[in-house]
């Protein structure tokens, strides 16, 4: 079953963009974490993204890492995670599950065995958030042979020519990176987004999804006008997560209300763009 | 000869570039032009020049009279530690500095663990007009207190890094993490032969200066080359200086020493090759190389009284080298570092760096069996200047007079 296909149809034809939240699983322990992950589905989310927690994230600035460090604390592995998925899975059959996860961790546990354990536990897709395209040989072997939908990062930075071979090389969608790290930058961030959307949305029919830096409901429409097909939000919902450690009724609300938040900009009609509607390559 | 790295960065199975795509425009950059500037003969020149007038190449040879003596076989030591800054670093530091000017950036950010790296930055990047900032865990601000006072003296913007372990790993997250968001303005003058392509290749070649010049004098003074050439390995940059330029020399026995710590028994070390249960090949700082990790792949914190051996990876170029069997390694624990360097302060009038001591005290270990005729060849990267403090701490306790060690 293609859940990243069927969701990104419906969402189509709706007219609404998705929205896709993204914590890391364990934070801040294992059964807190589940609650979260319920709350997010609740609240709205229409696909997730799960990071496995790892000791050195170098793709992700420290309300993340913080994160990681708060799961593997609480005795979070790789092992754990996958529990925790497939209690996610379980009562939920149709929400598409993407894992972001670091290299070491999967090869630690075995290239093959990771994704193999992947499948089995309903997981449709895994990003790998410090596998650039050069070293993916054997990582896009195995996400075929157990038909997993591997997802690539793109960033502002990339140049046209990689983008295509990224864009090649990519399924269930493609992953925009929509900063680069600090503020004050944030203008040059934009003009390039800008032109960043567009260029991809000509290349390709998958579905584009927009994400880092990505905090306040306010910035999602922008995105979405220019062609996105939905936004990952992260690091804004791991802060609700931090901030009330010691108050988990609290926490579960602000995380509720906050994504449904987030989800209500998604639905503000989204201006129609010919080439998601092939969705047939996803 | 085998011809390494590819042009993956591949050095066998190891090295590679395992970074966010956030990186690769900077990779890719920084590639293109260190491939063209090692062959341009006006950036040779003017590294050549500032490494003789500002660094103090080339360093001496020293034939070591007394230790000679002592253990009946010829022990030199190649003499890094009295280059400008202390160590061996400063000549990587100038390389990618002048690199840095090539490539037009304005600004140079580096990781340090005890400081040695960070102040040769510092040091380049007053002399050449950079604005500089050095990234360091809290842990190692405090205990290498004075290292930081003195990149301050040089104009540098110290960032105490409060994430993880808060020692030289998290360090490099956080300059990993600067650098994504600043490459347009700014290059990260990374210390080790570690790293993504092509950091492990480019410092190794700005180290290589190290053996090109050890091979040249003691065929000078023996007329032949070293039986043994010893050094300490933490990412494993005054090792890789010096061994490169004897890797087809079969005769030549290579050996890297690893930091024991409290001994590999109790887990409190940073010996990655001789760790046989946690060092396993995995990424970590986008290389591919042997790294201290549990079964699930989580980075182990290490332990050593050198700061500059206290990492959980190593060189992706040291991991082929020993596998191939061409590169020897063994470790050193920390008591046996600190009677090392005892023993060479007394006996040579030389302070040798902690980290340049777990060289020296394996070599002394093949002194004892080697033959009269043997030549022992140490590569002693750093001096000790760095480690008063700490050594005053753990060698004399109270206020008593430090008795000479036997």
């Amino acid at each position: 079953m293609n859940r990243y296909a069927l969701q990104f149809e419906r969402l189509r034809q709706h007219g609404e963009g998705a929205l896709i939240p993204f914590v890391t699983l364990g934070d801040p322990d294992f059964e807190r974490s589940h609650r979260v992950i319920e709350a997010l589905i609740r609240a709205g989310a229409d696909m997730l993204e799960l990071g496995i927690p790892f000791s050195d994230p170098i793709a992700d600035g420290p309300t993340i890492q913080n994160a990681n460090l708060r799961a593997l604390q609480h005795g979070m592995s790789t092992n754990r995670a996958f529990e925790l998925v497939g209690l996610v899975r379980a009562s939920h059959p149709d929400i598409p599950l993407g894992l972001l996860v670091y290299s070491n961790l999967v090869l630690a546990y075995g290239l093959e065995e990771f994704y193999r354990a992947a499948r089995s536990t309903g997981v449709d897709s895994i990003l790998v958030a410090d596998l650039p395209l050069e070293e993916s040989e054997h990582w896009l072997w195995a996400a075929h042979q157990y038909d997993i939908k591997q997802v690539f990062l793109v960033s502002l930075t990339t140049c046209a020519e990689r983008m295509r071979r990224i864009i090649q090389s990519s399924s269930a969608f493609i992953y925009l990176v929509a900063a680069l790290g600090v503020t004050g930058a944030r203008e040059a961030i934009q003009k390039r987004l800008f032109e960043m959307i567009p260029l991809l949305r000509r290349e390709t029919s998958l579905p584009i999804c927009t994400g880092f830096g990505i905090s306040k409901p306010e910035q999602i429409q922008p995105i979405l006008t220019l062609g996105a097909d939905g936004v990952i939000v992260g690091s804004a919902i791991i802060q609700l997560i931090e901030r009330n450690l010691n108050e988990e009724a609290k926490m579960m609300n602000e995380i509720e209300q906050f994504v449904s938040q987030l989800k209500e900009q998604t639905r503000v009609s989204v201006s129609s763009h010919e080439a998601a509607s092939s969705s047939g390559s996803i | 000869m085998i011809h390494l790295p590819d042009e993956h960065g591949r050095f066998g199975a190891f090295g590679g570039a395992f970074v966010p795509e956030t990186l690769i425009y900077a990779l890719e950059e920084l590639k293109q032009s260190f491939y063209s500037a090692k062959e341009d003969p006006s950036f040779c020149n003017t590294l050549d020049s500032m490494l003789r007038h500002f660094a103090g190449r080339p360093t001496p040879l020293t034939c070591c009279e007394n230790l000679s003596h002592k253990f009946d076989c010829k022990i030199y030591l190649k003499r890094e530690d009295l280059l400008h800054t202390g160590a061996h670093k400063i000549n990587n530091a100038i390389g990618q500095a002048l690199l840095a000017k090539r490539m037009g950036k304005t600004r140079l950010i580096a990781e340090t663990g005890a400081g040695q790296h960070g102040v040769a930055v510092a040091t380049v990047g007053a002399k050449l007009g950079f604005e500089t900032e050095i990234y360091m865990g809290s842990k190692d601000i405090e205990r290498q207190r004075l290292n930081v006072f003195r990149m301050e003296l040089m104009g540098a913007n110290v960032h105490s890094v409060n994430s993880g372990s808060k020692t030289l790993k998290d360090a490099i997250n956080e300059a990993l993490r600067d650098w994504t968001a600043s490459v347009e303005n700014t290059h990260y003058l990374l210390g080790s032969v570690l790293g993504p392509h092509p950091y492990p290749d480019m410092v190794a070649h700005f180290q290589s200066v190290i053996g090109r010049e050890a091979r040249e004098q003691i065929l000078e003074a023996e007329e032949r080359l070293p039986n043994m050439i010893v050094a300490c390995v933490g990412g494993g940059s005054n090792a890789i200086g010096i061994f490169r330029s004897f890797l087809s020399d079969a005769e030549v026995r290579l050996i890297g020493v690893e930091a024991g710590g409290s001994g590999i028994e109790t887990g409190k070390h940073a010996a990655r090759f001789g760790d046989l249960k946690s060092g396993r090949p995995g990424v970590l700082h986008g290389t591919y190389s042997y790294v201290l990790q549990d079964p699930f792949g989580q980075i182990i914190e290490t332990h050593s009284v050198a700061a500059g051996l206290d990492y959980p990876a190593v060189g992706p170029e040291h991991a082929f080298w020993r596998d191939f069997g061409r590169i020897e390694f063994t470790s050193v624990r920390d008591d046996e570092a600190l009677e090392a360097l005892r023993f060479l302060s007394q006996t040579e009038g030389i302070l040798p760096a902690l980290e340049s001591a777990h060289a020296l005290s394996h070599a002394f270990r093949l002194a004892e069996t080697a033959d009269r005729h043997e030549i022992i060849v140490i590569n002693l990267s750093g001096r000790g200047d760095k480690d008063i403090f700490e050594l005053e701490r753990i060698l004399r306790g109270g206020h008593e007079p430090l008795r000479p060690a036997v």
